[in-house]
């Protein structure tokens, strides 16, 4: 009962605990989905509104929306919204779509990611048709970039081009370039890295570097090159890097030509993975270049190389007998891939100049441990047979010893070791069978291996297909959400139209009414005018008037005083 | 030379032994020893027991280094509980150790990626605080991620 009741407080604690997660591990699980998943936890609740504004690990995927164009503006709309006084750590972008809305996202991210001191930006382009493409400048300049990575995958070969002068990465660490044309116009010689001093590791993948004559690596703090199954070496590839540590290379292209490296202080090189591409050519005709190659690799510790190569050497046995092996500080010789058996003499060139170098062959996943044994005692069968030979000599020797003393058991000696030397060929004739068997089973188990390959490469076609079928699916929407935006703006146009021709027919309204104003007050102003004579006339009728009334009354005054006369001044009258 | 053991004690007052050399792979048991020799017993007050015990468990792993990806995805993997892993991630936050934090929120994001928002509702144990209208308001100001 009291466990019971325990379990149950501890799980109501529990729940309690997890509503009240730390803003911390929310934002570090939705670092890990999807940007546009991580947007809609706002709707979760209250507290979960603004959670998202502030992560600063962001995926971004364009499968997330139906179409790029929408993907393009969700982009823009997401980075605006954010908390702007979070940074940026990483960013990772993997875009379906074509180059225009391509070149704008990748520009929106590195505006905004660039700013906020990003240390960690993937790119990964999935392209729809064969434009040619050049990543923008400014994505080549970042003080605080520690690790880029840009792929490209497509069906149509190359056209993805990268700034060829020297990139601003003081602080870049790890660099992978996929799929990418490392050439620019008519630049002969190329050298990306001579400003990113910090670079530690260096992987070139399937990118293509024809017509360059010589690519540089010149980084001071470089310990791991890969450069696996390029299309077109340059003449020289270059390399500077005193600290490189491992190389992995596979050596030779479709185009048959072989890459030369050329290297400079090497000592501390510790591993090499040599490997070769598939090729038209006879593969002996490699083996100088090769052997070339590995008076540069002289002193590595590890090497393993593919059965390819294994091969190449052993089709020129004369070519190692004549030149001396030129590792000279060897630890270790692996095999992988295949199960071919090292030929003695391409086994002893590598002794020469290492005699403690141990031998290990890699065997395919198929092969199961007691098979691994038994190939293990075949790759170490020549030593143990000398062994064998040696041990059979020294027990001869005490034989004839015993002789010259005890010659009456000659005989007896002689049947025993008959009967042990049977038993032997007996032992020997088993071994033969149970390795012969084991060697059938090893072919089948290869016949299987290859099936599966056969099938897998199937599959892949397959994906390949449905991928141009989804790529073709989303073109077709983008036409429709295009058509339905036409059409959209057409209605709109209309309606604009519309409204004009109103706005118009109002016009013209106002304009007759002013009109109409400006007669009426051109007649209001005529009739003013016309009063204002009348106003003058009348004045000056007035005026007429008045002067005719003073005249009338200065002759009423005469007449009046001509009437006093007799009454007042008849005496005075002067006449 | 006997190695050095350090104590761990629980939020439920539950002690745990580890060896001090296993045990700063946590920074912060390590910044503990480094200030004061971490003599006595380090209290975790946020961390219960069950949570520890795995902790500890997972701490004590002898894989070799290129082998210790794999082993931490498979640690978080086969306690594919959400309560279970946001107890650890809780944990590795505290005592601040990175890989098993970003295992197990990983792990969690993987769980979760393809639920609906009512579904992490209740993964999560989070109480929807809105009204439907409110919810419509939010879903219209963010409407280009819906």
């Amino acid at each position: 009962m009291l466990q019971v009741k325990r379990k149950a407080i501890i799980s109501d604690q529990m729940d309690d605990r997890i509503s009240n997660l730390p803003d911390e591990i929310i934002l570090h699980i939705l670092s890990f989905l999807d940007m546009k998943y991580a947007v809609q936890t706002s709707a979760l609740s209250k507290k979960w509104k603004y959670i998202w504004t502030s992560m600063n690990h962001l995926n971004l995927n364009s499968r997330s929306s139906r179409t790029s164009p929408l993907f393009v503006k969700f982009v823009d709309d997401a980075l605006s919204h954010r908390n702007h006084l979070t940074q940026v750590s990483a960013v990772e972008l993997s875009f379906t779509g074509a180059a225009t809305q391509f070149y704008s996202v990748v520009t929106s991210i590195v505006n905004y990611a660039y700013l906020r001191h990003v240390t960690k930006l993937t790119i990964e382009w999935f392209r729809l048709n064969t434009e040619s493409f050049r990543f923008p400048d400014h994505l080549f300049s970042s003080h605080t970039l520690k690790h880029l990575s840009l792929a490209t995958h497509d069906f149509y070969g190359f056209g993805v081009f990268i700034p060829i002068s020297a990139w601003e990465f003081p602080a870049l660490e790890t660099l992978n370039l996929s799929n990418l044309v490392l050439k620019g116009g008519t630049v002969e010689s190329l050298d990306f890295f001579s400003k990113c001093v910090n670079l530690k590791d260096l992987t070139l993948h399937n990118c293509s570097m024809s017509g360059l004559d010589i690519f540089n690596v010149c980084a001071p703090q470089l310990c791991n090159l890969t450069i696996t199954d390029n299309f077109a070496f340059p003449r020289v590839f270059n390399v500077v890097a005193p600290q490189l540590k491992n190389l992995t290379a596979s050596v030779v292209d479709e185009l048959s030509n072989f890459l030369q490296l050329s290297f400079e202080d090497l000592d501390s090189l510790e591993k090499v993975n040599l490997s070769m591409q598939r090729t038209h050519r006879k593969e002996q005709t490699y083996a100088p270049v090769l052997l070339d190659l590995f008076q540069k690799l002289s002193c590595v510790k590890l090497l393993i190389l593919d059965e390819r190569i294994i091969k190449v050497l052993s089709a020129r046995l004369d070519l190692l007998s004549v030149e001396p092996c030129s590792f000279n500080n060897l630890k270790c010789l692996k095999q992988k891939d295949g199960t071919y058996e090292m030929l003695t003499q391409v086994r002893n060139y590598f002794l020469e100049s290492s005699p403690n170098v141990t031998f290990i062959m890699d065997l395919p996943p198929v092969l199961t441990n007691t098979e691994f044994c038994v190939i293990n005692l075949l790759v170490a069968k020549v030593p143990h047979k000398r062994l064998r030979q040696e041990a059979e000599n020294d027990t001869m020797s005490n034989t004839l010893d015993n002789e010259k003393q005890q010659t009456k058991t000659v005989d007896e000696e002689k049947r025993m070791l008959e009967a042990k030397i049977f038993k032997q060929d007996q032992l020997i004739a088993k071994k033969k069978a149970m390795l012969e068997a084991m060697e059938v089973q090893c072919e089948k188990r290869m016949l299987e291996a290859m099936e599966v390959q056969c099938e897998k490469r199937m599959l892949e076609a397959k994906i390949q297909v449905q991928d141009k079928v989804i790529a073709q699916q989303n073109l077709l929407h983008e036409n429709a959400m295009l058509e339905e935006k036409l059409q959209m703006q057409d209605k709109v146009i209309e309606e604009q139209k519309a409204m004009l021709e109103t706005l118009k027919l109002q016009n013209e309204k106002k304009v007759l009414e002013t009109l109409k104003l400006q007669n009426e007050k051109k007649m209001f102003k005529e009739k003013l005018l016309g009063q204002d004579k009348i106003i003058a006339q009348q004045k000056a009728m007035l005026d007429t008037m008045k002067l005719q009334h003073e005249k009338i009354e200065t002759e009423l005054g005469n007449i009046d005083s001509c009437l006093d006369v007799p009454t007042v001044a008849v005496p005075t009258l002067p006449s | 030379m006997s190695k050095k053991t350090l104590t761990l004690m629980s939020k439920d007052k539950q002690l745990f032994n580890i060896e001090e050399h296993l045990a700063v792979q946590s920074v912060t048991i390590r910044n503990m020893v480094k200030e004061d020799g971490a003599s006595s017993v380090i209290p975790l007050p946020r961390v219960d027991s069950e949570t520890l015990a795995l902790v500890i468990e997972y701490l004590n792993r002898q894989q070799a280094p290129e082998e210790d990806e794999d082993y931490v995805k498979k640690f978080v993997d086969e306690r594919g509980e959400i309560p279970t892993l946001l107890e650890l991630a809780q944990a590795a936050l505290d005592l601040d150790i990175k890989k098993l934090m970003d295992a197990a929120c990983m792990k969690v994001a993987d769980l979760i990626k393809d639920f609906t928002l009512e579904e992490v509702r209740e993964a999560l144990r989070i109480e929807n605080d809105r009204t439907p209208e409110e919810e419509k308001a939010i879903r219209d100001e963010f409407q280009w991620a819906f």
